[in-house]
């Protein structure tokens, strides 16, 4: 048996990447279990094909029925369909290996939901236990390790920082400018969005070419911050961390006690491992970790680890977006990436069910082959005249838009469907709530006038579904809170029910608003090791008494 | 020729048994191998047949017309698509199987020649049917598309709602386009002829 580390972490994404890099160089013993390789900027190429998240056979296994199945369904009395859905990256780095990269903060009144705006009915709406003003040293320590360009002051909504930017912002490009200034015609407030992408040579990487294949692929020149070329290499340099690449955790083992004493894994040659540790915490992101923790039942947690509350995998959220397009009689090229150059935030902030509006990235041949207005030609000669006269004449304004808590929309074990390892996966139940649907409505509108105001020809939204099942963006599956009962992680992201097992990453989310999650699970992940770093002796943590310090 | 429709039909029959066992469809598809489809080989190809890929090649240029850009027959999408099969979209490999002769038989029902013989306009007949979920024919009566058309995270990328025959037609439409307007390497878009008729960076950026 393989000697006992320190802390075992599951998943070296976003959030994991930074907890084995955090708790190694506090001289923690750390072993980081990812079930991915790494795709490196060696792997990456200006094919659409290789990156394009909708089309299967991308080069992870996210796509893929083997490696990825989940059953799903809008709610328990609809029928259940399989599918791979659920965008899980398998790869060193996770998703912010193929992100877009948007590095946004949450605001202020976004960890007080609750309070602000009351909590509306069918939902379960709570404020954070911990604030903004908790988190901005957090914020700015990922934004300064990892490296984030942007501009601060240019967003009149933003909350309020420290310091300014490590880096400066991207570059406009002419659907920048063109959003910019038909936004100003409406009166609103345009600013170059943050991104976790360096804009000059950053820490030893060089910084961005502007090449147009970024969201879904790896970044040919590192110039993409993610934790696999930023601070996975910090972590692997102190000696005390070891990364394992194609070994999935499929269970965590407990004592009789409910303390954590280690997991099992299974290795690329599908050999079980027990791995024994002082703590274990799990970063696999919203599905899959709230899936670790229930495959973990045991007859000591019969309900599945951290699950005495039964909220494990409940109140799932993953933003129900506002997608609309223009075609126009001008071209308007879009040949430099990410893409978003321009975003406002004047309906993010200040609203219930709030959105940031940008232009969409790059967009390419293959996806804007799917992109029509309603009751266009799917095929034939009308479809690729449209193809060719429109593919430099058109604009895609997204918006993630925040959607409601609601503890029906969860994330179950489907006993009957099992993974390429023989693991039981998920069965995702989520329904929009009828606000979701609203609110995406009013953002969508908002981007159809502004497409309009930019002079579209012709302007339409993408209709929302009945439900979304996991995105990119899913969170909220191991929220915390100060009540056990009600809460499956306290303030620290250490679960109530175990001291020495914590899952950071977006699980832990209470709210979701219309920003993109990724920066808020690192700067909680940055907040939960300094917890871990104060509180660790020799051999555990302290115990339960200074839990709430 | 029979033989050959038995077989499959054999196949098609499994696969409707085994349709009230959801997580079972994908380990049914992942039976089946290169090998397993029968007939001469055509030219080029690991998996279609010369019959499998005449029509394949006749619809995918319904798909993509020829005009003074090149249409999908001259660039190449067949061997994209049949690398697709071989490679990475192996659970679809009976939805061709199966869906070709399909398409065959509503172009004798519906014109009296098999789809690849039908002059241009009466193949676009037969494809406006197909795509109402409405084309004749016995094998589309007991024909069931695989899994990944199902699936889909972007709903608003592809119509998922329709009967199997719609489906085949999303998955058919689906394919021509990454073969046409993906990259070069995969078989399809011979000559970047669809980059340059776009104007797309493509592989020019740096």
């Amino acid at each position: 048996m393989a000697e006992k580390v320190n802390v075992v972490v599951v998943g070296s994404g976003a959030a994991g990447g930074i907890v084995a890099k955090e708790l190694s160089e506090a001289g923690l013993k750390v072993l980081c279990l990812e079930r991915g390789k790494a795709w490196t900027n060696l792997n990456a190429s200006h094919d659409e094909l290789s990156g394009e998240k909708d089309i299967p056979g991308t080069i992870t296994k996210l796509e893929n029925l083997e490696w990825n199945p989940r059953s799903f369904r809008v709610d328990e009395h609809s029928p259940l369909r399989v599918g791979p859905v659920g965008f899980n990256a398998f790869s060193v780095g996770g998703g912010s290996q193929w992100y877009g990269a948007a590095a946004w903060r949450f605001h202020e009144e976004h960890f007080r939901m609750r309070s602000t705006y009351g909590r509306p009915e069918g939902t379960t709406l709570e404020d954070w236990p911990i604030s903004y003003d908790d988190l901005e040293p957090y914020y700015e320590k990922a934004e300064y390790e990892l490296g984030v360009s942007g501009l601060a002051g240019a967003d009149p909504f933003a909350a309020p920082r420290k310091k300014p930017f490590p880096l400066p912002p991207l570059p406009t490009n002419p659907q920048g400018d063109l959003f910019a200034k038909a936004a100003r015609k409406l009166g609103l407030h345009p600013f170059p969005p943050p991104f976790a992408i360096i804009t000059e040579p950053y820490r030893g990487r060089p910084a961005c070419i502007r090449c147009p294949f970024c969201i879904g692929y790896t970044c040919e020149m590192n110039a993409k911050s993610s934790t696999l070329v930023t601070v996975l290499p910090v972590g692997l340099a102190t000696g005390n961390l070891t990364l394992k690449t194609q070994c999935i955790v499929d269970r965590i083992a407990t004592d009789d006690r409910g303390r954590v004493t280690g997991v099992t894994y299974i290795d690329e040659n599908m050999r079980r491992h027990f791995q024994e540790s002082d703590m274990v915490v799990v970063s696999a992101n919203a599905g899959e970790s709230a899936r670790l923790l229930l495959n973990s039942a045991n007859r000591f947690s019969p309900k599945g680890l951290a699950n005495s509350s039964d909220q494990v995998g409940r109140n799932v959220m993953s933003h129900i977006g506002a997608n609309s397009f223009g075609l126009f009689d001008f071209e308007i090229p879009h040949d430099f990436g990410p893409g978003p150059s321009m975003a406002v935030n004047d309906f993010a902030v200040g609203k219930l069910g709030g959105g940031h509006i940008y232009n969409f990235y790059v967009h390419h041949p293959i996806a804007f082959a799917y992109r029509r207005p309603p009751n266009a030609a799917r095929w034939g000669k009308a479809h690729k005249d449209f193809q060719r006269r429109y593919f430099r004449r058109y604009m895609h304004m997204n918006a993630d838009v925040a959607d409601m808590p609601v503890e029906t929309n969860r994330v179950e074990i489907d006993s009957s469907l099992r993974d390429h390892w023989g693991i039981p996966s998920l069965r995702i139940t989520r329904k929009w709530h009828p606000l979701d649907i609203e609110h995406s409505e009013f953002i969508a509108s908002r981007e159809r006038e502004i497409l309009k105001a930019a002079e579209a020809v012709e302007v339409w939204s993408a209709p929302v579904g009945p439900g979304g099942f996991l995105g990119q963006h899913q969170c909220g599956t191991c929220r915390m809170g100060n009540d056990p009962k009600t809460s499956v992680l306290n303030r620290q992201c250490q679960t109530h029910d175990h001291d020495n097992l914590f899952v950071i990453d977006t699980s832990c989310f209470v709210s979701f608003p219309g920003h993109n999650p990724s920066l808020t699970a690192q700067a909680i992940a940055y907040w939960s090791c300094d917890y871990i770093k104060r509180e660790w002796k020799g051999g555990g943590l302290r115990g339960p008494a200074s839990m709430s310090a | 020729m029979m033989l050959l429709r038995r077989s499959f039909l054999r196949w098609v029959t499994i696969a409707i048994g085994n349709l009230s066992v959801p997580g079972r469809m994908g380990r049914l598809y992942a039976r089946a191998r290169a090998g397993e489809n029968r007939g001469e080989l055509a030219p080029g190809c690991v998996f279609f047949n010369v019959e499998q890929a005449r029509t394949l090649e006749a619809v995918c240029d319904q798909i993509v017309p020829p005009d003074d850009c090149a249409g999908a027959r001259e660039a190449g999408v067949l061997y994209f698509i049949d690398r697709a099969l071989a490679l990475w979209a192996r659970q679809n490999r009976w939805d061709y199987v199966a869906g070709l002769e399909a398409i065959d038989e509503s172009g004798r029902a519906m014109f009296k020649g098999n789809f690849a013989d039908l002059p241009r306009e009466q193949q676009t007949r037969v494809m406006e049917k197909i795509e109402q979920g409405k084309a004749p024919g016995r094998i589309w009566e007991n024909f069931h598309v695989g899994p990944p058309v199902e699936a889909g995270y972007w709903s608003y990328l592809g119509d998922e709602s329709g009967n199997a025959q719609q489906k085949f037609f999303t998955l058919l439409v689906r394919h021509t386009m990454q073969g046409y307007y993906g990259h070069p390497k995969y078989g399809g878009n011979k000559q970047e002829t669809s980059w340059k008729m776009l104007d797309y960076v493509g592989l020019r950026h740096l």
